[in-house]
Formats: structure tokens, C-alpha cells, sequence
């Protein structure tokens, strides 16, 4: 008796304070790591660490509209929805939805949601989301800049060079290869006095090396074929 | 000389870079007014206002690390989370904002325990709630929480919880006088000036007695200081002083002229007085909370428009004060953006320039104008290293790009740059404005008695103007002058000007379009149309300029824009929306019926050139609509209209006007999410084709000519905020700016300011940001490469010729 009791006052409670609509965004990747290309520097923007936030949800279509919040793990829930035809709208700031657009009806029992496009009179798919979160796909990130086709960047990227550039230590090689080869050079036309003087220290270290290279000990030339005097000595020996 | 040559040469390329000298776009939130807030570490605040939950960077600057447009009643600051108290209870990432958890439960009371909070219900119900929610007990109304690291002991009014870190809860009787309990703390319990343990043992009696931990306890009462262990005094001492603090072992004495601070770490171990370790500091007369953080006592006083940080370095025995100023404001709904008013330096130049020619003699003036180079030059110079007063030194506004955006904030008319969203001045004003009109060198407040004119530059009073019995004050150019018109039953006065005015005038009265003849500044009512509720009604607004009175079509034929005078209406008859436009005697050229069901407070009307736009919102099917009408002038008058679709709702529209309407037209358009997005005319074109498959020559028959799509794509490219995240329906602000191409855009509402520039043509009289420097200077390094590697061999070339002609 008691029993019964409690499950009709159940019954008057769900109709009063009506059903819950729960949604879950999900990705085939980490939704985390979809990370906005907008946000370079994401400490630098309000929210730009928090990325649920600038989901906006909005259920509409009843008595009054309800928003939701989306939690850290890109989840969100209405709750105490009274029966009726809703729409359920969702613009992210940062990713884009496979399907951003719902009907939702809400009966006593339960609670479906059907994805639908503008200007078509055909409808996708159904679902029942009493018990089960409405499952949303986020598909990519929103790109708010236009690439800047044919930079000088790109131009040496796809280039025949381009694999160096796309490796650190193939470039910091590339570049001193270059400052090497071609530092004489450009010093002999930015700074001809400098390098004018480099030259002269260069020719004075090559003068000094033959110097040097006088006052070492003569290495005696052995003519072919003929043993050294010296080796004859200990040969005889 | 050759190294200075170069140099030049990169200063040169340097001066290119004109675009990096503005600031594109920035946002100013606003949080409203702070009403709790609590230090989180040294450098960090978090508060909450009616609307908003703020963390603030307290550092060098103030900034706001994140911001939750939500509603709450209060907080706690736990461990890694924020726990916030309204409707539900929520709990927030601390470092980033995120929400971790949703629990639906509507708090009562809540206490911070362990490492979440204890929560009492609605229902009853006492819970545990960190990342979990697990219920203790149930049916308790009220109760007196007493936190410690291992145990919290929970007195309701007839029991004791004890509640330990595995959240295993014991229950005992409690014979405790619950409404008589003034403090619980450590298990020691506060009643009538009388301590008490948890089993209602009497400890001690003092006046004015304050629980320190399970042990010590303090009174400060007529000046006397003491300090008892276990119940027995252990210290006694006299404090001239207004008022004692305890935190985190240390005693705060404050009086008007000083603040003391007393370490007594060492003195609970020996109750030796000469262990109390005592600072003094002037004490700064603010109303602040005190936190001890890394060996600093941090105490923070927060404004309405300031928040005050002082620390006190124990270590450093430095007192450092920092005021940071609040990004506050309260929007009462009237704002314009008007030029920058010329620098009191050109004025006076002007002015010299005028004297010079009129009085004085070749040489003289030659002298004097030399004096005045020389004196701006020299204040120029100074005002790069000392901050000069700014109405003295003219910075370059040469194309126009800074403008200033002038509303109103509550008691206050408030002025901040475009260019970096700065306040330039602010003047108090008297309440009952209920328009801005900016007019020449002035702004008026138009209230319902008078006119008060304030001075663009400083905001300073200029003049007053005391009026009666008025209609409508309005702007008109006549002339090439801008006239302020006072519209006083049927007569026009103008507020500086004697002007005889002979034009028509079209009223929106009560339910009536009502269109009079001015003769002489006389109206006289020439004709008036009512239909049913007139929902909107739009004329061309008064600085529209049609660049190209027609299109050339791919026959080489001209299709004639109409651009007669025309009035939009939009009504509402027998529960129908209805669209009318009429001619300047009152007939209807062109009316259309809407069958759908609309929502009659999403319409916004605009119109321009020879086009009118208007967006509504359709209920069922559940789409947002745009309705695009072209005029045009073949043998009489031509319409040609679509409807498209966006997909999102839009609260408001506005079109873009340039210096010389050479920029083709875009549509900005604010969306229920806040964003402000701008769609090309071209392609809201009427004229898109869906007759036939679209040929080469209807390719060439308008300007981007496209096959028509119903729905018009949200593309981000051209979301103007796309960096920040706005919210709410604003006010949208255009400002024409000196080059044609560039327009600058400011949007105002409760929740936030926000201002950009925009350039619907690109940029095509100013380098843009996506312009290739680098590729400029590579060629350019190459040319010179080129140059000085050609040089000696011209040289030698020149030379060898000389030698053969020598030989």
C-alpha cells in the first residue's frame, strides 16, 4: 500500500518538475586536443583555457528558454523539462558540430531528439535520450583565418630545400654552410677595409706557417730504389 | 657610409609597416559590481558579481584570467576547486574556470570540511560534496559546523556528528544549548562569553572571549589583552589599540595611526612573552580582508571601481601599495561614436597660422613660425620620455582610425578610445538624459527641459540650453552643415543656426506614418498612413551616398538603381506581418505578406542605396529569415526580392557606410551568441539567379553574381569578435574613418564593449596584416645584394673600356 503510494506521488513529482535532457560532445580524437588554431596565445584571451565554456546550448520552443553549462568533460543537462516540442540549438566558439540542431520532444515517458537541417523538409535521425546522454560529434576545430596562400614560407617549404628547413639541425647546418661560404664575400662588398685587413692577417699567419715551416728539421729525400745512409749503417751492423 | 646607407634603407622599409601601429580589435567586459570575493594566493582574486564568477590576476596589472557568465549566491575555495552556491552547487576547476560537476541540490548552509564542503539542503539532507556527492545523514533543519584537519564535529540540535577524513560519521547526544551557541571552533564551544568542550564542560569565562584552537583562547576588552591556555591566563597585556585580529598565528592591532602585527608561533610552545615577535607598519585606513600568504600579510580592499592591494613583507619589513582600477561600468542604453575631437595643438597652430598672415610682415612671420616648429618639435621630444598633458600633444591621427566612443555609464558620461579601449575622460551628469547627439566640437545631453553641451575633448560643461514643450531633437546636414533641429508642434527651431528649412519630414507618431512639408520651418501635414500595428518603419538614413546609379549588364546595357525617396513599413494586420514601401506623396509602390508565423520582436529593418533588408524570426519552421528587396528603374519601378535563411537568430542589423560608398556594402549582423558577423551585399542579391543554370553572361551581369542558395553559410572568416566570445544582443557602432576602405566598429551592451575595424573591400588603400614583409624585404635585400655586387664590375667594365679607348 505504502509502496504504491510512493510510486504514484513518484508519477506527480515527474510530471510537475518534467524530464532531463542530457548531451555529451564527443570526438574520434581527444576533444582536448582539438585546441583552437584561434588561440595562439590562450592565456592571453578570457576563457581561452576553458574551452566548455564557449559552448553556448540552448533549449527552446516552450513556456521560456533554457541554457546550459558544459562541463570539463564536454557534457550538459537540462533539467525539470515540462512535455512539449523544443529545439534544441548549440554554437561552439572553437569546434565545429557534426550536427549542431535538434528537435527534442518531451513526453511523459520519454525523451527524443531528431537532428534536422535548414531548408529541407527532411529529417535525420531519431533518438531516445531518456536514459542515455544525446551523443554529438565535434568533427574539427573553427579555423577564423584565412591561410596566406602562396607566402614566402610556403614557397620555401615546397621547394626542392624544403626538408631542410623542416628540420632544426638541417638548418642551423644549411645556414652555417651558407654564413661560411658566402661571409668573405659579402664582407669584401659591405666592409672592404675589414676584409682587407682579414686578408692581410691571413697572408701574415701563411707567411709566418712558411717561416715556421723553414726552421723545422730537413726531412732528407730518398731517391728511389737507393737505401738511406743511415739505414745502410745498421744494415751493416 | 655604406653601413649608414643600409641602415636607412631598413628604416625606410620599417616605416611600411603602418598597420602594426593599431591595435585591430580588443574587448572590455564587464563584471558589474563585486559583491564577495576572496584571495586566492598572493597574486590572484576570485569574486562574484550579480551575473558573473571572476578570477583576476592581481599582479603588475589587473586582468581577468577567466569569467563565467553565471549567476550565483556564494563561493568557497577548496583545495584544486571552486565551489559556488545558488540553484545548485557547482564545482569549478580552479586554474582554468572549467565546470567539473553539476550537483542539483539547493544548498542551505555550507561549510568548507576536509578537502570539500559539508552541504545541508532544502530536503534536509546533510552531504559531502567534493568531486562526489555522499549523503551523511538526512532530516536535520540546521546546523553549527566545527572544522579540524582530522575531525569535524557537526552539532544539530539535539545531536553531536562526529565526522572523520573516511567520511565514517558517529553519533552521540549532544546537551549543548543550540541556540545559544555563538562561535564553535576546534571542539571548543562559545556561549554567553563562556567556553565549553563538545560534552558541555565549562572551560573558562571572559569578556569578550575568542576561540584561537583546541587550547588557547583570547580576549581584548577596555584595552586589556589576554591570552589563556586550557582556561588559565598566560598572558596579559595593554593595547592602546581599536581593534585585534587572530590569523594564522598572528595577532592583527589595528588603530587609525598604525597596524601592529604580533608572531606568537613561538610563544604556544613556551608561553614565554618575550617569544612574541612584534612588526609595526603605518596602518592604511581602508576596509579590507587580511590573508597571510608566504610570509606576507596581503590585505585587499575591493570598489566600486578600484581594488586595493597592500603587503606587508615581514621578511623585507616593506610595505607595498598597489591600486588597480576595475573595468566597471553600467550601460544605460545611449552611446555614439564620434571622431577624435582635434588636439588643442592643431588649434593653436590654426590659430598662429591665422595671426601670422593677418599681422605681421614677411620676416616676422617667418620668425614666428620657425619659434612654433621649434616649440612642438622640442614638446614632441619631451613627450617621449615625460608624460606631457595629452590635449598639448597631437598624436598622429592622420587616416582617421580613432575615434571615440561616448555612452552612458549610470551617473557619468564616459569616453574611451577606439584605438586601445582606454577611458580618455569621464564627467558626471545629471540623471534624465535621454539622448546623445554629437555635434561639431560637442556632445549634447538632451534631457526633457534643457541641453547641456560638453566639450568632445575633456568632457568639460561648454553651454547650456534651457528648452520647453519640445517634440523630437534631431540631426539633419542641410547644406553641407549639420543643423540640430528642435521639432515644436508644428513648428522647427534650430538650437544655433537661423536656417529656413524647405523639405519633407516623415513622422513615426502613435500608429501613424505621418509625412509633413517644412516651408519656412512651418510643418504642415501632407499625407499619413495607418495600417494596423506598424511594427518598424526605415527612410535612407540622411549620410547614405550612392557611388553608381546603375549596374552594367553583360549586354552592355545599364539596369537603373531606383533611388528615389522611399519609406520601409513593416505591420502587423490580422495576425500577419506585411511589408509596405511607399513613395514621398504616400503611395504604395510595393507591399508583400508574410503567411508565416513570425515572431514579431525579432524584425529589424534596414535600408540603403536602392535596397532594403529585413530579418524576422519564423516559429514554424523554426528558421531565421532575411529578406533582401533591390530597386530598380526600368519604364517605372522594378522590385526584385528573395528570402534567405541564417542559421542563426538575429537580434539586430546594421549596414556599412564608407567616406565616398566606393567600398562595396556588408550587412553586420548580431546573433543570439553575441557575435557580430559581417555578410557581403553582394551576396544578400536579390538578383541571384534560380531560374535557369547560371551562364557566363548572368556571371557578368552584377558584381560576384552567384546562383541563389537559400541559406546563407555562417562563414568565421567573417566573424568580426572572432577572437572573444560575446554575448548578449549590443548596440552596433559604425564610424566612417579617412581611408575609404576601412570602417571601424564598436558594439556596446551590459556584458561587454567591444570594437574592431572593418574593411568589406579588404584593404586596398593600407597594407593589411596578411601583406608579406618578409617577402618585401627579401626583394628588397636583393636588390641592394644585386647592386653592390654589380657595382665593382661596372666599375672594372668602365675601366677596361677606358683602356681601350686610351690604346
Amino acid at each position: 500500500m505504502k509502496v504504491g503510494l510512493l510510486i504514484n506521488q513518484l508519477i506527480v513529482l515527474t510530471s510537475l518538475y518534467g524530464a532531463s535532457l542530457n548531451g555529451q560532445f564527443f570526438s574520434s580524437r581527444e576533444i582536448n586536443q582539438l585546441q583552437s588554431h584561434e588561440l595562439f596565445h590562450p592565456e592571453k584571451i578570457v576563457n581561452g583555457n576553458n574551452l566548455p565554456i564557449r559552448f553556448d546550448v540552448r533549449l527552446e520552443g516552450g513556456d521560456k528558454d533554457y541554457t546550459a553549462l558544459v562541463t570539463k568533460d564536454y557534457e550538459f543537462s537540462f533539467e525539470n523539462v515540462p512535455e512539449g516540442s523544443y529545439h534544441l540549438t548549440i554554437n561552439t566558439h572553437d569546434f565545429l558540430l557534426a550536427c549542431d540542431r535538434f528537435k527534442i520532444e518531451v513526453n511523459e515517458n520519454t525523451v527524443l531528439a531528431t537532428d534536422y537541417y535548414l531548408a529541407t523538409d527532411t529529417t535525420g535521425v531519431t533518438t531516445n535520450v531518456t536514459e542515455t546522454p544525446l551523443k554529438i560529434e565535434v568533427i574539427d576545430t573553427q579555423d577564423y583565418y584565412e591561410s596566406n596562400q602562396g607566402s614566402l614560407k610556403d614557397l620555401v617549404m615546397q621547394s626542392p630545400l624544403g626538408f631542410i628547413f623542416r628540420n632544426t639541425i638541417f638548418t642551423v647546418m644549411f645556414v652555417f654552410v651558407i654564413v661560411m661560404t658566402a661571409g668573405p664575400y659579402l664582407l669584401q662588398l659591405v666592409a672592404p677595409d675589414v676584409a682587407k685587413r682579414l686578408n692581410e692577417i691571413h697572408r701574415e699567419q701563411a707567411d709566418m706557417r712558411i717561416e715556421d715551416k723553414g726552421n723545422q728539421p730537413k726531412i732528407e729525400e730518398i731517391p728511389s730504389g737507393q737505401p738511406s745512409e743511415k739505414l745502410v749503417r745498421q744494415r751493416k751492423r | 657610409m655604406q653601413f649608414i646607407y643600409w641602415i636607412s634603407l631598413i628604416c625606410s622599409v620599417q616605416c611600411v609597416f603602418l598597420n602594426e601601429a593599431f591595435t585591430k580589435n580588443w574587448v572590455h567586459y564587464n563584471h558589474g559590481d563585486l559583491k564577495s570575493w576572496e584571495l586566492i594566493n598572493e597574486n590572484q582574486l576570485l569574486a562574484i558579481s550579480d551575473d558573473n564568477i571572476i578570477k583576476f590576476n592581481i599582479d603588475n596589472d589587473l586582468s581577468i584570467s577567466w569569467k563565467i557568465e553565471v549567476s550565483v549566491d556564494d563561493f568557497i575555495i577548496g583545495e584544486d576547486s571552486i565551489f559556488t552556491f545558488g540553484d545548485s552547487v557547482n564545482v569549478w576547476d580552479k586554474k582554468s574556470g572549467e565546470l567539473l560537476k553539476i550537483f542539483n541540490v539547493k544548498p542551505v548552509q555550507y561549510y568548507r570540511a576536509f578537502d570539500g564542503i559539508l552541504v545541508l539542503d532544502d530536503t534536509g539532507d546533510l552531504s559531502f560534496i567534493n568531486s562526489v556527492r555522499v549523503i551523511l545523514t538526512n532530516s536535520i533543519s540546521d546546523i553549527k559546523i566545527s572544522s579540524g584537519d582530522e575531525i569535524v564535529y557537526i552539532l544539530t540540535k539535539d545531536k553531536l556528528l562526529t565526522l572523520n577524513s573516511t567520511l565514517e560519521i558517529e553519533e552521540s547526544k549532544s546537551a549543548l544549548n543550540f541556540n545559544k551557541i555563538q562561535d564553535f571552533k576546534h571542539g571548543l564551544v562559545k556561549v554567553d562569553d563562556s567556553i565549553y568542550n563538545v560534552n558541555n564542560e565549562y572551560i573558562h569565562k571572559s569578556k569578550n572571549v575568542e576561540i584561537i584552537n583546541s587550547n588557547f583562547t583570547y580576549s581584548f576588552h577596555d584595552g586589556k589583552f589576554k591570552v589563556f591556555k586550557d582556561g588559565k591566563e598566560v598572558l596579559n597585556d595593554e593595547f592602546d589599540h581599536s581593534t585585534v585580529k587572530y590569523l594564522d598565528n598572528q595577532f592583527i592591532v589595528s588603530s587609525q595611526a598604525e597596524r601592529k602585527v604580533l608572531n606568537f608561533s613561538k610563544f604556544w610552545q613556551s608561553l614565554d612573552e618575550n617569544d612574541i615577535i612584534l612588526e609595526t607598519y603605518p596602518f592604511e585606513n581602508v576596509n579590507t580582508k587580511e590573508y597571510l600568504i608566504n610570509g606576507k600579510l596581503v590585505s585587499i580592499g575591493v570598489y566600486e571601481e578600484t581594488i586595493e592591494k597592500i603587503e606587508y613583507d615581514f621578511v623585507g619589513d616593506k610595505v607595498g601599495k598597489t591600486s588597480y582600477e576595475l573595468e566597471n561600468y553600467k550601460y544605460k542604453n545611449l552611446s555614439i561614436l564620434i571622431d577624435k575631437p582635434q588636439s588643442e595643438q592643431v588649434l593653436e597652430s590654426m590659430e598662429h597660422l591665422i595671426e601670422e598672415i593677418n599681422n605681421y610682415n614677411v620676416i616676422i612671420r617667418w620668425y614666428k613660425r620657425i619659434q612654433r616648429h621649434l616649440t612642438e618639435l622640442g614638446r614632441f621630444v619631451v613627450s617621449k620620455f615625460v608624460k606631457l598633458d595629452d590635449k598639448k600633444v597631437e598624436f598622429s591621427n592622420v587616416f582617421g582610425l580613432e575615434k571615440y566612443l561616448v555612452f552612458l555609464d549610470d551617473d557619468k558620461i564616459r569616453t574611451l578610445d577606439t584605438l586601445t579601449g582606454e577611458t580618455v575622460w569621464k564627467q558626471f551628469v545629471e540623471p534624465g538624459i535621454i539622448e546623445l547627439i554629437d555635434y561639431k566640437e560637442e556632445i549634447l545631453l538632451i534631457y526633457d527641459h534643457k541641453i547641456i553641451k560638453i566639450s568632445k575633448r575633456d568632457g568639460e560643461i561648454v553651454g547650456f540650453v534651457e528648452l520647453s514643450n519640445f517634440d523630437k531633437i534631431f540631426k539633419i546636414f542641410h547644406e553641407g552643415e549639420e543643423l540640430v533641429v528642435i521639432k515644436k508642434g508644428s513648428q522647427l527651431e534650430f538650437l544655433e543656426e537661423s536656417v529656413k528649412l524647405n523639405q519633407n519630414l516623415v513622422e513615426f507618431e502613435g500608429d501613424s506614418i505621418i509625412n509633413y512639408k517644412v516651408e519656412d520651418n512651418q510643418l504642415s501635414k501632407t499625407w499619413e498612413f495607418s495600417r494596423g500595428k506598424i511594427i518598424q518603419t526605415q527612410t535612407k538614413p540622411f549620410n547614405s551616398h550612392t557611388s553608381i546609379v546603375g549596374i552594367p549588364l553583360h549586354d552592355k546595357s545599364v539596369l537603373h538603381k531606383y533611388l528615389n525617396d522611399t519609406v520601409s513599413v513593416i505591420t502587423e494586420e490580422d495576425e500577419k506581418i506585411k511589408f509596405y514601401l511607399l513613395n514621398k506623396e504616400g503611395e504604395i509602390l510595393y507591399s508583400h505578406i508574410h503567411d508565416e508565423k513570425v515572431d514579431v520582436s525579432t524584425i529589424n529593418l534596414i535600408m540603403d542605396d536602392n535596397w532594403i533588408i529585413y530579418s524576422y524570426f519564423v516559429s514554424e519552421p523554426y528558421e531565421q529569415r532575411l529578406m533582401v528587396i533591390d530597386l530598380f528603374e526600368e519604364e517605372g519601378l522594378t522590385v526584385s526580392s528573395k528570402s534567405f535563411i541564417y542559421p542563426e537568430k538575429i537580434t539586430s542589423l546594421t549596414s556599412t557606410s564608407t567616406s565616398h560608398s566606393i567600398t562595396i556594402k556588408s550587412i553586420i549582423i548580431n546573433t543570439i551568441n553575441g557575435n557580430l558577423i559581417e555578410i557581403p551585399k553582394f551576396i544578400l542579391n536579390s538578383r541571384r539567379i534560380d531560374d535557369h543554370v547560371m551562364n557566363a553572361d548572368d556571371a557578368k551581369d552584377d558584381f560576384k553574381m552567384m546562383p541563389y542558395e537559400p541559406i546563407i553559410y555562417k562563414n568565421n572568416y567573417q566573424v568580426l569578435n572572432h577572437q572573444f566570445k560575446l554575448q548578449g544582443q549590443s548596440k552596433i557602432l559604425l564610424k566612417n574613418t579617412n581611408l575609404e576602405s576601412t570602417i571601424i566598429i564598436c558594439s556596446i551592451n551590459n556584458d561587454q564593449i567591444f570594437c574592431n575595424y572593418l574593411q568589406p573591400s579588404l584593404s586596398f588603400d593600407k597594407l593589411n596584416e596578411t601583406f608579406d614583409k618578409s617577402k618585401l624585404i627579401i626583394t628588397i635585400v636583393i636588390v641592394i645584394a644585386m647592386h653592390l655586387f654589380t657595382k665593382p664590375l661596372l666599375t672594372k667594365k668602365k675601366l677596361n673600356n677606358n683602356w681601350v679607348y686610351s690604346l
